[in-house]
């Protein structure tokens, strides 16, 4: 069974008007213990918003329109609000991005610590809790004294460490990282991707990498979710994706991706952007910028299809095939 | 400039808040101009009196009751309106003229001359204020100007800060390096180029002090230091309570306070509607910040998260 | 270390403005027009004795604030022996005056009344904060409710109260229930132990909520701003992800980083909340230094009111400093400014 299964989870913002804009649409997925998922896709397509809904941290505006997330079977959203809150970071927790203001700045990084482990419960007594915080900071790399300083006096790659260590304090089955390397230079990202890897094999963790950037899940996923406009276009191995992607969006997304072995090929973007959520076409979201577009794309929103083995597409190019 | 300022008016008017407060102070400036016509008695008038007559509560013919010598109270209140408001607009003035001209000073000269400035608004800004004015009108002497100067001397300290650091930020820009480049005076860049993006916000920091002109004077007057010839609401209010609490006259001793506050109030949501507009990012008074009292009538302010209850 | 940089800047603007503080009591009182020792000492009613006696107490035989004369002699030493510097000794001596009414010392007076203004103020204070501050999240969490906006258009209003007005129609309405003017019924004494002590605290309570709700309204919307600010925060959304309960969030994240503007608003208050004293004080005829300000003024004794204003100004400058030194403990990143 899987450790994560989502299933057709819908989420939509409410607007001072009362009216729903849709924000991610019938989105499913699977994370097995110790697999890595990147999710991948635009700003703005809903990627955040989707992992939000999954720890039920949506703003006020935010509703959950119907779904599953089915957390080692349990379904998350059927929890009352004081079992979520034992299950936040116990079970699943989530390192936000851009670590700059995710940490409390008047306090220290121990203590933030430190505080997790005594909520809930992994370590009572405050003097084997420092030292299971110093423990953490060890693991990512961060020397234990530096504990007891302040956010302020972290880099920002540290930062990002310092996050990961107190994601990791209770043991989760999954981590979220929510673009774990945005805003962090080149050698950085690096540094971090390889700890994430590190930690996931050893730590045998369900991690959702959470990114706009295709290298990032290149290097160090199994599994790729690809987002479009609150949709799921297309989900499948890495593998898969990389090598024989079969949505329109997914191929124009990897030509995009400047190419090491060609670098004087024209870059290519897709033109147009992604539609405004008050302004949803009524068919494909992708149809008005897509190349290949048909009259039936326009009108009837395509459902995922398993085209080979764990490698689905939602795309009426695939949607006859279906028996 | 001009258009500047229409705009302003413009955006002005399509906010409640704003016009409320505009007719809540036009009301009774309005009142204070034309006070011969509303006020039904004249309150410098020699008139019998009854013994009956001393501190007689409100009735058909005296809406607001008598006061300890027998005189109305709502005529005396009309009255009072032109000696507090005439206080509170002319010292509000004279603090809002010499705070921007520190402050462009302060800001453009910069330097030696700008930090010795700065230390003095920082120095006037600690000594605590109803002391100081107490202590300078008992040394001086009571009377209008007398009151004015010490308000107008003393509330010069936040339009100067506000005036500086909008010049420190307006120094570096374009148009003025422009002008500077082709040779324009300081005096002329000054005032030809910063001071007309400065003004919006001189203005609304104006309305507002202007209200704390008001209460102010009102504080002095009824701690006994007002111009004993002129009777403001201040000094309506110092009567009352000298002559008056013992017999809980109060149609005597609450009016002037409702007017002060009726006008205060009027003067802070137009101030705050006004810096809302100029600047909503500003964060100017001494005492709260009125801008961000007013985000309750803006709309879309950034959405509070919650803990949230799936339904 | 960077912290005593800050500290070292803080204190040498206080000590700065306590010296030129004094200067400029002192110039107030003796050169400008109006002179009230000269005055006074010239006033024909006083005796030859007595006058000259005030102007020998007063220094009023010395020259203002040097001697040209001596000066020139190259007497540098004895140049100095002026008003000022006889002001300034004795000022170092504690010694503030006599006072023209009572004859006694003022420092005397203002010791034994600034225990009184004292209470009253930090009663007020207090209260003022706790409700400001409980107020203030409580409209920020609840944003937009009918109970966020009662909170505001009460703050509001409330700015726009003059405080004696406020005492003034408090007055009017606890009459009867509550004691409303002076600081103990006529007749008791401290020797008369818990009862004269409960009597005291009876008439506390007026002025003191006079103070308090003057006061509630700016400390309700600065936090009620900072709150919702903080509120939105990255940090606040990881608190709520680590599963913590919406009090905890409060109390160990959010308040924290919303005290800081408190802080430095109860500061700028200061200068307020003496003036706040002063009306108050008179209303309810408290005895405190407040009233004795007030009471100085009508009576014309100028080494009391002298004495005073010394008194309040330095206080409210001490004040503003602690306050900046608060600021700095409880904000990290100051001290690395």
């Amino acid at each position: 069974m899987a450790t994560l299964d989502v299933r057709h989870l819908s989420v939509s913002y409410l607007t001072d008007e009362g009216v729903a804009l849709n924000a991610a649409e019938d989105i499913s997925f699977q994370v097995d213990q110790g697999k890595s998922l990147g999710i991948v896709g635009e700003s703005g397509c809903g990627k955040t918003t989707v992992m939000l809904a999954l720890l039920r941290l949506l703003p006020e505006a935010g509703r959950i329109m119907e779904g599953q997330v089915l957390l080692d079977g349990e379904d998350l959203l059927q929890c009352s609000e004081a079992e979520m809150r034992n299950l936040r970071w116990s079970k699943i927790s989530i390192v936000f991005q851009g670590a700059m203001n995710a940490l409390n700045p008047v306090r220290t990084i121990e203590s933030q610590i430190v505080e997790v482990l005594r909520i809930h419960g992994v370590e009572g007594q405050s003097q084997r809790a420092r030292v299971r915080a110093g423990e953490l900071l060890e693991l990512v790399g961060i020397p234990p004294e530096r504990g007891r300083q302040y956010p302020h006096q972290y880099s920002g790659g540290m930062r990002q460490r310092a996050m990961i260590a107190m994601a990791l304090a209770c043991n989760p089955r999954v981590l979220i990282a929510d673009e774990p390397t945005t805003a962090l230079d080149v050698m950085i990202q690096a540094q971090i991707l390889n700890l994430l890897r590190k930690l996931q094999k050893s730590l045998n963790l369900a991690l959702i990498i959470v990114t706009h950037d295709l290298g990032v899940v290149a290097e160090i996923c199994d599994d790729v979710l690809v987002m479009y406009s609150g949709t799921v276009v297309e989900t499948g191995s890495s593998d898969a994706i990389f090598n024989h992607p079969r949505h329109p969006y997914t191929e124009r997304l990897l030509q995009a991706f400047p190419d090491i072995e060609s670098p004087n090929a024209d870059l290519v973007s897709i033109p147009g952007n992604p539609p405004r959520l008050d302004e949803l076409p009524p068919g494909c979201r992708f149809a008005p910028r897509c190349h290949i577009a048909e009259e039936r794309c326009h009108i009837e929103v395509p459902k995922p299809i398993e085209i080979e083995h764990r490698h689905w597409c939602a795309c009426h190019l695939y949607t006859g095939r279906r028996e | 400039m001009k258009e500047q300022l229409q705009e302003i008016w413009r955006t002005f008017r399509r906010k409640p808040m704003g016009m409320l407060g505009t007719f809540m102070l036009f009301s009774v400036v309005f009142i204070a101009i034309f006070a011969p016509w509303f006020a039904p008695y004249d309150p410098d008038a020699i008139i019998h009196v009854e013994p009956e007559d001393l501190l007689a509560p409100p009735d058909a013919e005296h809406l607001l009751g008598r006061d300890d010598a027998g005189k109305d109270v709502l005529s005396q209140l009309i009255y009072g309106a032109r000696v507090s408001l005439t206080v509170g607009f002319v010292a509000s003035f004279m603090a809002m003229f010499i705070g921007t001209t520190v402050g462009l000073v302060a800001g453009y000269y910069g330097g030696r001359i700008g930090n010795a400035l700065m230390r003095l608004v920082d120095f006037l800004l600690v000594i605590p204020d109803l002391p100081l004015m107490l202590v300078f009108i008992s040394i001086w002497g009571r009377g209008l100007w007398k009151i004015i100067l010490v308000i107008g001397l003393l509330g010069w300290t936040t339009t100067a800060r506000l005036v500086r650091s909008q010049v420190l930020s307006l120094k570096e820009r374009q148009f003025v390096l422009r002008a500077k480049a082709i040779g324009a005076s300081n005096f002329r860049t000054i005032m030809r180029h910063i001071f007309p993006q400065v003004l919006p916000i001189i203005l609304a920091e104006t309305v507002l002090s202007i209200s704390g002109a008001i209460i102010a004077e009102s504080s002095l007057s009824f701690l006994g230091l007002g111009d004993p010839m002129l009777v403001s609401w201040g000094m309506m209010l110092n009567f009352a309570f000298e002559r008056a609490i013992s017999r809980m006259a109060w149609w005597f001793l609450l009016p002037p306070g409702f007017a002060i506050v009726w006008v205060s109030v009027g003067l802070v949501l137009m101030g705050s509607t006004l810096e809302e507009i100029v600047n909503p990012r500003l964060k100017t008074h001494h005492l709260f910040d009125p801008g961000r009292m007013l985000e309750l009538f803006k709309v879309a302010s950034p959405g509070l998260k919650r803990p949230e209850v799936t339904e | 270390m960077q912290q005593s940089d800050f500290l070292i800047r803080k204190i040498s603007f206080a000590l700065a403005t306590i010296v030129a503080v004094i200067i400029f009591n002192f110039f107030l009182f003796r050169v400008l027009p109006g002179d009230p020792i000269k005055a006074i000492a010239r006033s024909p009613r006083l005796t030859r004795e007595a006058r000259e006696k005030l102007r020998i107490d007063f220094g009023l035989d010395k020259p203002v604030f040097f001697d040209v004369l001596r000066l020139k002699e190259g007497d540098v030493i004895g140049a100095f022996d002026s008003q000022f510097t006889s002001y300034v000794k004795a000022l170092l001596h504690g010694n503030l005056g006599i006072s023209f009414r009572s004859r006694r010392a003022v420092a005397e007076v203002l010791k034994e009344r600034v225990w009184r203004t004292v209470v009253l103020v930090a009663g007020g204070e207090t209260l003022a904060l706790v409700f400001g501050i409980a107020l203030g999240l409580v409209s920020a969490w609840r944003r937009g409710t009918r109970l966020d906006m009662t909170i505001l258009l009460w703050s509001l209003f409330s700015w726009g109260l003059p405080t004696f007005f406020l005492g003034i129609i408090l007055l009017i309405l606890a009459r009867g229930y509550l004691p409303v003017g002076g600081m103990v019924v006529p007749g008791l004494r401290p020797s008369d132990g818990w009862e004269y002590w409960i009597d005291v605290g009876k008439h506390l309570i007026l002025p003191t909520i006079t103070m308090a709700i003057v006061y509630t309204s700016s400390y309700v919307m600065i936090m009620r701003s900072t709150a919702v600010e903080v509120l939105s925060e990255d940090y606040i959304l990881t608190a709520k992800a680590k599963g913590l309960s919406t009090f905890r969030i409060m109390r160990d994240h959010a308040l924290k980083n919303a005290m800081l503007p408190i802080v430095t608003m109860v500061a700028l208050n200061l200068g307020y909340t003496v003036g706040g004293a002063i009306q108050v004080e008179t209303v309810f005829s408290w005895p405190g230094i407040g009233q004795l300000m007030y009471k100085s003024v009508m009576l014309r004794d100028y080494p009391v009111l002298q004495g005073t204003f010394l008194l309040l100004a330095v206080s409210v400058i001490l004040a503003n400093l602690m306050a900046d030194l608060l600021y700095s403990v409880m904000d990290p990143r100051v001290r690395a400014e």
